[in-house]
């Protein structure tokens, strides 16, 4: 990918709160269930358009997961302008969840300096 | 419907239980969101309907099993490579060989206790992948197969070193087949603790372990020596399994009073399970003895009781408990009574 990412249907404003949590699977544990909080007043322009991207991803993915049967995990995602409110969400089967999305619940704002342009 | 061995949606479907909950309680731009994602979910449930995958071939005798082992080979696409099948000798993959023997394991039980002929009671294969993902730590149904993880070494042991938890897996099989349990809320909740109840039976059944011998644990041998804990889940004593810095402390609660009310996990299925887990162990111990020969058997005919609904909560399935204790050994037995008691003991029945 090359140049600005964003979709120019931009969702961050720089009052948004991304949350990222992963749930559900055979192990549900209080530690391993902490949301993963992503303050869009703390990022650079870089690491918010790269955010963006994230979001533009989930948009694209939308409807693809489809998880039957038990134990499976799922990555939900709220971007919250004031906290606790969302205003969107985003709910995705882990196999259909893009790679930026995994990298963003591992290693937090890390994953927007990583990832290549 | 689905058909005999069909992979279309199976009962309980997770996405579209949040999705229209969305639908009710959402803003509309949320509404409006969900909508279209229902219907993106309905075209792929149209897709996978009219396009099974291919699936090898059942058992044609009663009572054997068909198993079919694969390796994933630390991707995320299933089956993955066959590695092992009915009757091959031992591959030396351990995690391909504990999940053909305990596989076998599972089916022995439900055919030897419940004259059930594996997951369809139709002696449906029984297929499982290993080595999926990387460093994975998960293990699930996905509604035609097994999956199981490596474990990262560092929290968690690879997942098929326990046999209830493999048991557990193939469990979802069942109860899919049989009751259909919404995998959200308190149905769901019944389902996962369904899946440990038989999973520990499996599990006592093939040691030849008795109700005072049983550990009750599920998951022993899961967690890695770094982590502060036994095991994932307790039925004697839910919320005890573990209290370590990096997973938390164990949430179960086991009793009514306790319930946990949350959104994540479909509504806190592998939290609330804690109560009706606590339910069989209580009823399970009074009565002495093996767990299959008076408790098992009641959770069996409940389970496949047709009047157990698909949104069953806990107060259904404890009075259907109750009612086939009654049919199975008598209105006046003591699998009754104490089946009765174990309920009232963790507040589901007064
Ligand atoms: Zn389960």
């Amino acid at each position: 990918m090359t140049g600005d990412e964003s979709s120019g249907n931009d969702l961050l404003e720089p009052t948004s709160v991304i949350v990222v949590t992963r749930e559900g699977g055979f192990v549900v544990t209080p530690g391993l269930s902490a949301p993963r909080k992503i303050e869009c007043r703390q990022l650079n322009a870089r690491q918010r358009r790269r955010l963006q991207a994230v979001l533009d991803e989930l948009d694209r993915h939308g409807g693809e997961s489809a998880p039957t049967g038990a134990d499976r995990r799922s990555f939900r995602v709220t971007l919250e302008v004031t906290a606790g409110c969302p205003r969107r969400e985003w709910e995705l089967d882990e196999s259909a969840a893009p790679r930026s999305l995994i990298g963003l619940w591992k290693r937090g704002v890390e994953e927007l300096d990583e990832s290549a342009d | 419907m689905a058909g005999r061995h069909g992979f279309q949606a199976p009962a309980g479907f997770m996405p579209p239980h949040v999705l229209e909950r969305i639908m009710s309680h959402g803003n509309t731009r949320l509404q409006q969101c969900a909508r279209m994602t229902l219907q993106a979910d309905a075209q792929f449930r149209l897709r996978n309907a009219s396009a099974p995958m291919a699936r090898p071939a059942d058992s044609d005798r009663p009572g054997q099993a068909a198993r079919y082992i694969y390796s994933a080979g630390n991707q995320q696409t299933l089956p993955g490579n066959l590695v092992r099948q009915e009757g091959a000798p031992e591959s030396g993959d351990i995690a391909v060989d504990e999940a053909y023997q305990w596989l076998g394991a599972t089916h022995l039980f439900y055919w030897q206790v419940f004259e059930r002929d594996s997951i369809d009671s139709d002696g449906m294969a029984l297929l499982g992948t290993v080595h999926y993902g990387e460093a994975y730590d998960n293990a699930f149904w996905n509604g035609a197969q097994m999956v199981f993880g490596d474990g990262d070494g560092e929290l968690f042991n690879r997942f098929t070193a326990a046999l209830d938890v493999v048991a557990h897996e193939l469990t979802h099989g069942v109860i899919e087949r049989e009751a259909g349990l919404v995998y959200a809320d308190q149905s769901g909740a019944l389902n996962e603790s369904l899946a440990d109840v038989f999973g520990a039976m499996v599990k006592q059944h093939h040691f030849e372990q008795n109700v005072e011998e049983a550990d009750w644990l599920i998951g022993e041998g899961l967690l890695t020596d770094r982590v502060n804990g036994r095991a994932l889940r307790s039925m004697a004593k839910p919320g005890t399994a573990y209290d370590d810095p990096v997973l938390g402390k164990d949430p179960q609660p086991g009793h009514m009073d306790d319930f946990v009310r949350t959104s994540s996990d479909n509504g806190g299925v592998h939290i609330n399970s804690g109560i009706p887990n606590r339910a069989f162990y209580l009823a399970a111990t009074s009565l002495g003895g093996f767990a299959w020969e008076q408790a098992g058997p009641v959770w069996f005919d409940a389970l496949t009781d047709s009047r157990l609904q698909r949104d069953g909560d806990f107060v259904q399935f404890a009075r259907l408990t109750v009612d086939c204790a009654a049919k199975r050994f008598g209105s006046d037995s003591a699998a009754m009574r104490f089946v009765n008691q174990a309920w009232i003991d963790v507040g589901v029945l007064s």
